[in-house]
């Protein structure tokens, strides 16, 4: 009889697991931003232009879990030469940590909500966890590809210093502010 | 009121020259090492403001750093052994392509084949090149301290244009520091600069130039005309006869212009404006 159980559970597992909805983020439709202090004096704007990854929720369960892979090398302040200090080994050091990644640990859903999703944050191979607070979300029928959509914004705060990208502290800030504006399409 | 020591001129200049001319001229006076090692010590004080003491991650950057302190503790044992055998030129310059190879190992491997070995050759011939010729004229102070005075200031502010401030001012700040020690070649008798110089500023100079080709925007033909640096700095005619602050000076405005053509280069490459 334990044996049944043990197989039915067995079984069972990858089922459970299958109902759980598997996305492909969107990268058209996925930005990750960020803020920071210039000097003091006004706060810089700036996002990468280049991500992917995977969603996979289960509404029914109220679980999920997202991975989004950043590609450090196509940060864009709209300005060609501050992009390309950005890039160099002063702050993201793209040509040798080129991925930034961030991975969920726990999502933490009120009501039918996602409101928060913790997880590691991994910049030149630094990792540190980090909690997001998601501000919006809806998954549903997109309204023109007719495809099953999910998107959500979240945001938080780091300090770069954490992650050992130190140069010119503390002129230019270091606490970073973090905005993703997230979609993804159901597989 | 703004901080004085936030000013990168200052973190990557001023402050290491006047560490280098202290620290050297202690140094040499209490006989614990040639007057060389300011150099190290000025490079020491750019590094704690640019860098702090963070070694975490270990990027090009801060492998760098531990090779210049590696360097320059090689240096002040070979000082201290009194080791000049024949050929050290060439063992230094192997010991920089070593040295190279871990620091720009990882950024070669993500290249493909033919692009990988003209880059790896590059990089060992550059840095070999420089730190060769810094050796080579230990004998002459002047015209050894003097190449790192042309190559830092060359290399910083070629780094600056290809989008790396770190790189520049550590550049520089050898370039302020190997400036101090010329001052105290000039105002201390019998005094070289001693290998504690010679191997550090080579390694450091040949490997940041090469970094700053892979790791940000140099193009790498900016490096050629720096390479020139060393054969002006050997090659510019001037008299034992003359005042040596004379000298000095002939073989620093060398090496300046040659890094100024270098500069005129890279600034034409990069094509745009400045940013800040």
């Amino acid at each position: 009889m334990r044996k049944l159980i043990l197989a039915a559970a067995v079984i069972a597992l990858p089922v459970s697991a299958a109902l759980a909805d598997s996305y492909t983020i969107d990268p058209e439709h996925t930005f990750p931003h960020f803020a920071i202090s210039h000097l003091g004096f006004s706060t810089m704007h700036g996002r990468f232009d280049k991500s992917s990854g995977k969603l996979n929720i289960d509404m029914a369960k109220k679980t999920a879990s997202v991975e989004i892979v950043i590609d450090a090398t196509s940060v864009d302040t709209a300005h060609v030469k501050r992009d390309q200090h950005l890039k160099s080994p002063d702050f993201f050091n793209a040509a040798e940590f080129p991925e930034i990644k961030f991975k969920s640990t726990k999502v933490t859903f009120t009501g039918d909500k996602v409101t928060s999703v913790d997880g590691d944050l991994t910049i030149m191979k630094t990792t540190k966890p980090v909690t997001l607070t998601v501000t919006s979300m809806l998954c549903a029928v997109h309204a023109m590809s007719k495809k099953n959509v999910c998107g959500f914004d979240a945001n938080t705060k780091i300090k770069r210093s954490d992650f050992g990208v130190n140069y010119a502290l503390p002129a230019i800030g270091d606490e970073v502010a973090l905005t993703l504006e997230v979609e993804a399409i159901k597989d | 009121m703004t901080n004085l020591l936030d000013f990168p001129e200052i973190q990557s200049a001023v402050l290491p020259f006047l560490i280098a001319v202290l620290i050297g001229a202690a140094s040499a006076r209490f006989g614990l090492a040639k007057c060389g090692i300011g150099m190290i010590a000025g490079f020491i004080v750019t590094v704690l403001f640019v860098n702090g003491i963070s070694l975490q991650p270990l990027t090009a950057a801060r492998k760098i750093i531990l090779l210049g302190i590696a360097a320059a503790i090689i240096g002040a044992v070979a000082d201290h052994r009194d080791a000049h055998w024949p050929g050290r030129p060439l063992y230094f310059a192997m010991l920089s392509v070593l040295a190279s190879a871990w620091v720009l190992g990882l950024a070669l491997s993500r290249k493909n084949g033919l692009e990988m070995l003209a880059a790896g050759l590059g990089i060992m011939v550059y840095t070999a090149w420089i730190t060769y010729w810094i050796d080579r004229l230990h004998d002459n102070e002047l015209r050894a301290t003097s190449i790192t005075v042309g190559l830092g200031v060359g290399t910083g502010l070629a780094a600056i244009i290809g989008s790396s401030a770190l790189f520049g001012q550590l550049a520089i700040s050898i370039g302020a520091s190997g400036g101090a020690v010329m001052l105290l070649g000039l105002l201390l008798k019998n005094n070289k600069p001693g290998s504690v110089f010679t191997l550090p500023a080579g390694v450091l100079l040949g490997i940041i130039g090469c970094t700053t080709v892979a790791f940000a925007e140099l193009p790498w033909t900016v490096l050629v005309v720096l390479g020139l640096i060393p054969l002006a700095a050997r090659y510019t005619p001037i008299e034992e006869v003359w005042p040596r602050w004379i000298q000095a000076a002939i073989l620093t405005i060398s090496t300046l212009v040659c890094a100024g053509i270098a500069l005129a280069y890279a600034w034409y490459m990069a094509g745009s404006s400045s940013y800040s």
